[in-house]
């Protein structure tokens, strides 16, 4: 079984937050207004069963809220934003490789070593009831081959399932029921052009060539294809990538008990990240290390894997040496006796937030070593 | 003339330094009381059908969502569309909401109630001044 990605996506999220701790309304139709109470930007199942559309100004809607006793909320972001980090958070414990796309939607790059599809089914569903347990946010889970798929998986997973979680193969018949226009990337212009050689449905289109699909949509539209034909042309955009973060990770060859040998090799990825960082013309005010026990022989009685520290410097750094002194510090705050640390990946590290090194402050009152 | 000289940061080596300071926690009761920080919710208590386990009317509630209700427990309830607090427990007719308030009655559960667990109390914020 290759790689998979996952969609997770909070369903009807501000409706979902508000009726979260409103156990009056849990049956009721809700919409939540912008700024302003202008429009509508959310709307619970109920309120979409009743035709009110996605950014329906309010005044429209006035008569059928009297009538159906629709529940209407002002935003309340500060809310949204506590409960989506909640969320975000459960998935990240779940899985190490995670992609925040939006305020409630996250893609997942699930663990290829999961044999088979039971087992992927199984382990989603009780993401989701974890999820829905700590939270009372309902999400769905669409899972496949390429984040394009996945999308489509998730937009399968809210239509057709009872158990929030679809898992979709490129060649499932199913394509042929889906329409174009629910492709992710796929406008109305893209639509149109497409409809007029007869491609209707995303089976259709996953039968046209690559080489019609260059001549007429350019690259965008040969990796359209290739992901709709299980062939993977986006990647997760993690932090690293968005280079808000900088993770120097590696493993060590053999597992490593030693205090010393940790700082030795802590030093190594200072070091190496002190170079990031100036390549960038950056420096960091906030230092996390992360240090993993073996997961495969764990001699701790408790299991325990995964250990971490984060830090706020007093002022924000690329200096190497500097770096090698934070980061030993908080490894030696860490470090515990009798733990195998890290054979496979990552022993790791990350920093954030970034300045730019114009603005960075320099302080002026620091003690002076006496000569 | 003023000279201004910048150095990089000295490192002591076997002092105590500066670094500690910002590797000392500082006391956090978020730390002390929660568990799974996903998960805890706080809630303002009304009423006062709980006053036998301390839990007083505006007391706050430390309320995990996540966490397994087992007889015994303090929990936040839905009971008809309707929060409330009780004790959630079994006795020889099975399970029912216990108030801690002789003025209350309990209330038993069977499978026609509608009854929903929302989450179990772990801790009470109390200000004990009359």
């Amino acid at each position: 079984m290759s790689t998979y990605f996952a969609l997770v996506d909070c369903n009807n999220f501000y409706a979902s937050c508000e009726r979260s701790f409103n156990p009056k309304i849990w049956n009721s139709p809700i919409v939540v207004l912008s700024n302003n109470d202008g429009c509508v930007i959310a709307r619970s199942n109920e309120a979409k069963a009743l035709g009110i559309g996605m950014g329906t100004p309010f005044w429209e809607i006035k008569s059928l809220v009297l009538k159906h006793k629709i529940q209407v909320y002002s935003s309340n972001y500060q809310l949204y934003g506590d409960m989506s980090s909640r969320v975000m958070n459960i998935l990240q414990d779940s899985c190490m490789d995670i992609e925040v796309y939006s305020i409630d939607e996250a893609f997942l790059k699930l663990n290829p070593f999961k044999i088979n599809e039971d087992q992927l089914m199984q382990e989603n569903i009780i993401l989701r009831t974890n999820i829905l347990r700590a939270t009372g946010i309902p999400v769905s889970i669409g899972i496949a081959p390429t984040k394009t798929l996945a999308k489509l998986a998730n937009h399968l997973a809210k239509k057709s399932t009872q158990n929030g979680v679809y898992i979709l193969e490129p060649d499932s018949d199913i394509l042929k029921d889906i329409p174009i226009e629910k492709v992710w990337g796929i406008g109305k212009s893209f639509q149109r052009r497409l409809a007029k050689t007869g491609v209707k449905s995303v089976a259709d289109l996953t039968k046209i060539s690559r080489q019609w699909m260059a001549s007429e949509f350019g690259v965008v539209g040969v990796r359209l294809l290739k992901e709709l034909q299980g062939f993977s042309c986006y990647d997760l955009e993690t932090p690293i990538s968005q280079r808000k973060n900088i993770m120097v990770s590696r493993s060590f060859s053999k597992d490593v008990f030693q205090l010393s040998e940790l700082i030795e090799g802590i030093s190594t990825y200072a070091t190496r990240l002190g170079e990031k960082l100036r390549r960038h013309n950056q420096s960091t005010g906030q230092l996390t290390i992360f240090l993993m026990a073996n997961p495969f022989r764990n001699l701790r009685p408790d299991q325990k894997k995964y250990f971490s520290r984060t830090i706020e410097l007093p002022l924000a750094t690329c200096a190497t040496n500097e770096l090698i002194s934070w980061s030993s510090k908080v490894i030696r705050f860490l470090f515990e006796e009798g733990t195998n640390y890290k054979k496979d990946r990552n022993f790791g590290w990350a920093t954030s937030p970034f300045r730019l090194h114009s603005r960075k402050f320099i302080c002026f009152f620091r003690q002076r070593k006496k000569t | 003339m003023l000279h201004l000289k910048m150095e990089l940061p000295t490192i002591p080596a076997g002092f105590p330094s500066p670094a500690d300071d910002y590797l000392e926690s500082d006391l956090s009761l978020d730390e002390l009381v929660i568990k799974d920080k996903t998960s805890t919710f706080f809630i303002r208590v009304e009423g006062d059908s709980m006053i036998g386990a301390g839990i007083y009317d505006d007391d706050i509630l430390v309320v995990d969502r996540a966490k397994k209700t087992r007889p015994g427990h303090v929990i936040v309830a839905v009971l008809d569309g309707e929060y409330t607090i009780k004790r959630f427990i079994k006795d020889g007719k099975g399970y029912a909401l216990k108030p801690e308030n002789p003025h209350y009655q309990n209330i038993p559960l069977d499978k026609y109630s509608n009854f929903k667990v929302w989450g179990v109390v772990i801790a009470v914020l109390h200000d004990p001044t009359l």
